[in-house]
């Protein structure tokens, strides 16, 4: 259950706990001390009281004194004394009455009291006995009142009212002190109580915050570190928790599957690579072998049309020749001349033939190379053959060219003197019909060709 | 008092004759104890200090059996012929007794001696030391207290040839303020030459 509330709330809640347990304990010693505090004033008040009421007591027992000594002597002086006395008793117990009705009001009847009887003793024996020691004639009956004992009594009732007094004080401040010693020994209790059950707490909280939280998150520590070192065999298995560690959690198991995920496509990817540069050092080393057919081919043909253009164009200079030689008796026999032109016309058919093969070939080749130079850098070396093969077509063309322009003269030279030998009176046309276009296309071809293995 | 009056005649009566014959004749000492004399005596005796005294002896020894009556007349008697006397010391010292002496001195020789008993017959206060504590079974007590509040006693006249004077003791019960309860008895030993020469004198 702990599990499923977040770490947040755990720490709220452990902290609130342990706050309302110091807090707690903290307010019952609160109160407590203020009842002590205000048993303790108390006890000084009753204390001070006391004081008080024993200073009465000393103050009547001093005055009974000065009027034994007063009896006996009769030192005048005495009865200045006594009589400041009486005075200062007086006010004595007047004080003593407000402040017991104020703090101890249960003891005050015995202030009461004592005030009574030492109020009888002063006016029926002390001031009765001082008038009678102003005459000689009485001054032995003065001093014959103390065997009576009626001034003892009324004194020493006086004194036992005033330890009731005392004794009722005390009393009073032994309870307060009784409870002042509970509240304290609480205060102890509480004060022990509160101690231990806070360091248990504490301890409890600490066990449960290493069980729950801090042992998790020093095994996702690890995990997370071995998976940042790219260890994937860690052992992440996920939580059903759902507070923040079992978020971590689940958020590296998630983590850890991606990195799988990425460590596959990585394979992958390098096989792939792989694969694709041996495809492609395949279809270079094909792309070569065939350029190397190719041109090899097309090598073979140049050298072969250029000798059948040798031999055709030794063949036309061997016509021309006949054809020069046969011009000089042209008239005589002008069937032979036509035929004769026959001949030139289809030698030139075959020649133009041969050309057009061979531009044929100077096409396919350069087509190659252009592919190859496309596909392969390193085919340039080819290309630059290739090239000066096309440049050396280039020359075969021109000078088939050339031959041509010739041919295409002297084909017409003779198709001149062929006419004008058969009907003389005939207009001559202006050109021969068939061999016309020729002149015009050979010189076409070498730039085509040219222009191919440029790119 | 008719007891008392033939009881005092026919003791004077009887001891005047012997007297007569060595020493000057035995006053009349009902004769001289005239009203003025008698309240004379009474003024100074029927005050506070005697029944204050009285009153307080009484309250503090109360009632109390010959036994003991008779230990503190025998300590008495003892220390008469002791110089630690703290029985007498004590009384003697007390301010009835102080009184007593004083009253004694001031009469000038009139007054020979006086003391006050309580109801046991026991001394409260005297003016001199007396030969006993108790007096109780003389009839200066016996005639007196046991008597009631109104009894009195003249003792017959006796000469002292020491000083060569009569005296005479009076005797009578002493009561509380009121003059209804007796408390105890007074007697005052009388200068009777004195009396007579004063009584003398005076007429």
């Amino acid at each position: 259950m702990l599990n499923n509330i977040s770490v947040t709330k755990k720490g709220l809640a452990a902290f609130g706990l342990l706050a309302l347990l110091a807090i707690g304990a903290s307010a019952v010693i609160y109160d407590r001390a203020t009842t002590t505090t205000t048993i303790v004033e108390n006890n000084q008040r009753i204390i001070g009281i006391l004081d008080e009421t024993v200073a009465l007591d000393f103050a009547i027992t001093a005055q009974n004194l000065a009027m034994k000594n007063f009896l006996l002597t009769g030192d005048r002086s005495y009865v200045t004394a006594i009589e400041e006395a009486s005075t200062a008793i007086e006010g004595q117990i007047r004080e003593l009455a407000a402040r017991y009705e104020e703090t101890a009001a249960d003891a005050k009847h015995h202030i009461d009291t004592a005030s009574t009887i030492w109020t009888t003793w002063k006016t029926d024996v002390i001031e009765k006995q001082i008038l009678l020691m102003r005459d000689p004639m009485t001054v032995d009956l003065a001093r014959a009142m103390e065997l009576t004992g009626d001034g003892s009594r009324l004194v020493g009732e006086t004194h036992d009212a005033i330890v009731e007094a005392t004794s009722a004080l005390r009393a009073i401040g032994d309870v307060a002190s009784a409870d002042q010693k509970s509240a304290l020994d609480l205060m102890e209790l509480i004060s022990l109580a509160s101690a231990i059950a806070v360091a248990l707490f504490a301890a409890l909280l600490a066990f449960l915050n290493f069980r729950l939280i801090s042992r998790p998150l020093s095994v996702l520590t690890g995990v997370t570190a071995r998976l940042a070192d790219g260890d994937l065999d860690v052992d992440v298995t996920r939580s059903d928790r759902a507070d923040e560690i079992g978020r971590m959690n689940a958020a590296l198991v998630v983590f850890r599957e991606n990195l799988l995920r990425t460590r596959a496509l990585e394979i992958q990817a390098t096989e792939d690579r792989r694969r694709a540069e041996e495809i492609r050092r395949q279809a270079m080393i094909q792309v070569a072998s065939d350029l190397e057919a190719s041109v090899g081919a097309v090598s073979d043909e140049i050298v072969a049309a250029s000798r059948r253009l040798n031999d055709a164009a030794g063949t036309l200079a061997g016509i021309a020749a006949g054809t020069t030689e046969r011009a000089m008796s042209v008239s005589s026999s002008s069937e032979q001349t036509t035929a004769n032109v026959q001949t030139v016309a289809s030698a030139t058919e075959e020649l133009s033939a041969s050309i057009s093969e061979v531009n044929d070939a100077v096409r396919a080749s350069t087509r190659i190379a252009a592919d190859a130079v496309r596909e392969v850098e390193r085919s340039g070396n080819a290309i630059a053959a290739l090239n000066s093969v096309v440049d050396r077509i280039g020359d075969v063309t021109t000078l088939i060219n050339d031959i041509a322009a010739q041919t295409n003269l002297l084909a017409l030279n003779a198709t001149i003197e062929a006419a004008r030998a058969a009907r003389p009176d005939a207009a001559l046309p202006s050109s021969p019909p068939r061999s016309r276009p020729l002149p015009a296309r050979p010189p076409r071809r070498p730039r085509r060709s040219s222009a191919r293995s440029a790119r | 008092m008719p007891r008392f009056q033939l009881t005092s005649l026919s003791v004077f009566l009887a001891l005047a004759a012997p007297a007569l014959a060595a020493e000057p004749p035995a006053p009349d000492f009902k004769a001289l104890l005239t009203p003025a004399v008698m309240q004379d005596i009474r003024g100074w005796i029927d005050t506070d200090i005697v029944r204050v005294s009285v009153g307080a002896q009484n309250d503090r020894i109360g009632k109390v059996s010959q036994t003991d009556i008779d230990r503190l007349d025998n300590q008495w008697k003892a220390e008469r012929e002791s110089a630690d006397k703290p029985l007498i010391a004590a009384t003697l010292s007390n301010p009835l007794s102080v009184y007593l002496a004083r009253m004694q001195g001031r009469s000038l020789g009139l007054y020979a001696e006086i003391f006050v008993m309580d109801q046991n017959g026991l001394n409260v206060g005297q003016s001199s030391i007396t030969s006993d504590f108790w007096q109780g079974d003389e009839g200066k007590f016996q005639k007196t207290f046991d008597a009631g509040r109104d009894g009195m006693f003249l003792d017959e006249a006796e000469w002292d040839d020491e000083v060569k004077v009569w005296r005479g003791q009076l005797s009578y019960t002493l009561t509380d303020a009121a003059g209804t309860t007796p408390i105890g008895a007074v007697t005052v030993e009388i200068n009777l030459t004195e009396l007579q020469r004063r009584a003398e004198a005076g007429s």
